[in-house]
C-alpha cells in the first residue's frame, strides 16, 4: 500500500481507505487529505464503491437441484457424538488390550517364580553342570549355544569331548555334586543344587532379567490402563449419555 | 429463507440434535444457495460445485457435533471452502484438467432477476456485472474467495477470517487488494472503463429522471 510517484494513493491504498483497513492513522489522514483535493482519486474511490455495490448485486447461480437430504439419508447418517462415532475403535482396542493384558499377566506369572532368571538362564545351566562334571576345563561363552543339543548322560568320556569346544567361565570346582546337577538340569529350570555354578550363571543374567521384568510390568500396566479407558469410552459413556438424554427429555 | 416463523440456526441445530432430523433440511434450504454459489465461483464447474455442495451438507450433518456455536453459515462455508481448495489443488496437480479461467465462459445459468431501472441503465449494469464476474475469476485464489465472501455473499470480516483461517488483518488486506485489482482490470479494458464511467455518470445524475429522457 503506497502512494504512487506522482503523489496519488494507489488502488490498493484507496481500497483499504474505503474498507477502513489502513492500520497507520497517519497514512489514513494523508489519503483523506489527498482525496479532498484530487478529483481523479475521488473518481477512483467512486469506482471502487460502484464495484463493491455491483458485486453485491451479482445474481446467485441457479441451483441445479435442491440439496436437502432425504429421510432415508437423515436416518442412515444420523449425526452422532464423537464417542459413538469412534465406537468400533474403542471396542477393538478394548478387546486387543484385554488379550494383551492376559498374555502379559501369564508371562509375568510364569517368569515371576522362585528363580529370578528363569527362562533366559535355563540353557546355560545344563552346560555349566555338564562341564562341571567333566573336570573343570577353561571355558568360552559359546557353550550356551551348543550345549543343550547334547543329552550328556554323565559319562566323562563324551562330556570331555564336548567341553573344550566351548564352556562358560565360572565352572571350576564342585566336582562331587556334578552328577546330581546333570540329572536335574535338563528337565527343570529351578536352581540346581550344584553349588556355586548356577549362582554364578544367575548373577551374570540378573540385571537384564530385572529390567525385563520391570518392562513387563510397565507393559502390563499400560495394557490395563488402555483397557480401562477403552471400556469406559466404548461401553460406559454411551450408556450414561443415553440415560442422561432420556432423563432430560 | 421462506421458513415459517424463521427459527434461528441454533434452534434448528438444537432440534436436529434432539432427534428432529428433518430440521436439518431447513438449514440446507437456508444456505444451499450461498454454498453452491461460492463453490461455483471458486471452481467454475457446476458439476464440481454440485458435488462440493452436497458433500458440505452431508459432512455438516454427520459432524454436527463438532459445531460449537458461532456463525453456523461460516462453519458451513469453512467446510465448503476446504473441500473446494482440496479439489483445486488436485486439479492443479493434474494440469490436463486445469481450469479455463476466462470467466466469460463459465457455462453457468445465472438466474434472471427483475430490473428495477430503465432498459439502458439495466443493460449497462448487466454488462458491468458480467465483466465483474469475469474479473473475479481472474483474481488470485485468496483474494477471490475473500471478495466473494465479503462483497457478493455479505459475510462479515470475522466470519471470513473463520472460514479462510486467517487473521482479520489478512482478510482486510486481501479484500482491499482484490477490489483494487478488480477496478484495475476494468480500467485496463477500454470498453469496460467506458461502461464504468458511464454508469458512474448515470448514478451521479440521478437514475430515475434521466433515464426517461435518454434516447
Amino acid at each position: 500500500m503506497r502512494f504512487t510517484a506522482d503523489g496519488h494513493p494507489n488502488d490498493e491504498l484507496l481500497s483499504a481507505y474505503l474498507a477502513e483497513a489502513i492500520d497507520d492513522p497517519a497514512v489514513a489522514a494523508a489519503v483523506s487529505a489527498h482525496l479532498a483535493t484530487c478529483t481523479a482519486c475521488q473518481e477512483q474511490i467512486a469506482e471502487l464503491q460502484v464495484i463493491t455495490a455491483l458485486l453485491a448485486e451479482l445474481p446467485a447461480p441457479a441451483l441445479p437441484r435442491s440439496f436437502t437430504l432425504t429421510g432415508e439419508e437423515l436416518e442412515r447418517l444420523r449425526p452422532r457424538p464423537w464417542y459413538l462415532r469412534y465406537q468400533p475403535l474403542f471396542r477393538w482396542s478394548s478387546a486387543i488390550a484385554a488379550l494383551l493384558l492376559v498374555a502379559l499377566l501369564s508371562v509375568d506369572l510364569l517368569a515371576g517364580g522362585p528363580a529370578p532368571a528363569g527362562t533366559p538362564a535355563s540353557p546355560p545351566q545344563p552346560a555349566a553342570d555338564r562341564q562341571a562334571a567333566s573336570e573343570a576345563v577353561e571355558a568360552t561363552p559359546v557353550a550356551a549355544l551348543s550345549a543343550p543339543a547334547e543329552p550328556t548322560p554323565g559319562e566323562t568320556g563324551s562330556a570331555q569331548e564336548i567341553a573344550p569346544a566351548g564352556t562358560p567361565v565360572p565352572a571350576t570346582e564342585s566336582t562331587p555334586e556334578a552328577p546330581v546337577a546333570v540329572m536335574a538340569a535338563p528337565s527343570t529350570p529351578q536352581p540346581t543344587p550344584a553349588g556355586s555354578v548356577p549362582k554364578a550363571a544367575g548373577e551374570d543374567e540378573s540385571s537384564p532379567a530385572e529390567t525385563g521384568i520391570s518392562l513387563l510390568r510397565l507393559a502390563t500396566a499400560a495394557a490395563g490402563i488402555v483397557l480401562a479407558v477403552a471400556l469406559a469410552l466404548g461401553f460406559l459413556l454411551p450408556r450414561l449419555a443415553a440415560r442422561r438424554h432420556r432423563l432430560s427429555r | 429463507m421462506n421458513v415459517h416463523l424463521d427459527p434461528s440456526d441454533d434452534a434448528l441445530i438444537q432440534a436436529v440434535r434432539s432427534g428432529e432430523l428433518a430440521a436439518f433440511n431447513l438449514l440446507v434450504e437456508r444456505y444451499q444457495r450461498s454454498v453452491y454459489a461460492v463453490a461455483l465461483r471458486l471452481l467454475h464447474d457446476r458439476y464440481l460445485a454440485e458435488d462440493i455442495t452436497q458433500e458440505t451438507f452431508l459432512r455438516a450433518y454427520t459432524s454436527l457435533d463438532d459445531y460449537r456455536g458461532g456463525s453456523f453459515r461460516a462453519w458451513l462455508l469453512r467446510i465448503a471452502h476446504n473441500r473446494a481448495l482440496d479439489v483445486l489443488r488436485s486439479m492443479q496437480r493434474r494440469p490436463a484438467t486445469s481450469l479455463d479461467l476466462t470467466g466469460s465462459d463459465l457455462g453457468v445459468r445465472w438466474s434472471v432477476e427483475p430490473a428495477p431501472v430503465s432498459p439502458v441503465e439495466h443493460a449497462t449494469r448487466d454488462e458491468l456485472r458480467r465483466r465483474l464476474e469475469a474479473g473475479l475469476a481472474m483474481l488470485p485464489e485468496d483474494q477471490r474467495i475473500t471478495v466473494i465472501l465479503s462483497d457478493v455473499e455479505g459475510f462479515s470480516y470475522e466470519e471470513i477470517a473463520a472460514i479462510t483461517g486467517v487473521s482479520l488483518g489478512t482478510v482486510k488486506s486481501r479484500l482491499s487488494r482484490g477490489r483494487a485489482r478488480l477496478r484495475a482490470l476494468l480500467a485496463a479494458d477500454e470498453s469496460s472503463r467506458e461502461l464504468l464511467e458511464g454508469f458512474l455518470r448515470q448514478a451521479n445524475d440521478g437514475p430515475s429522471e434521466r433515464s426517461s429522457g435518454s434516447e
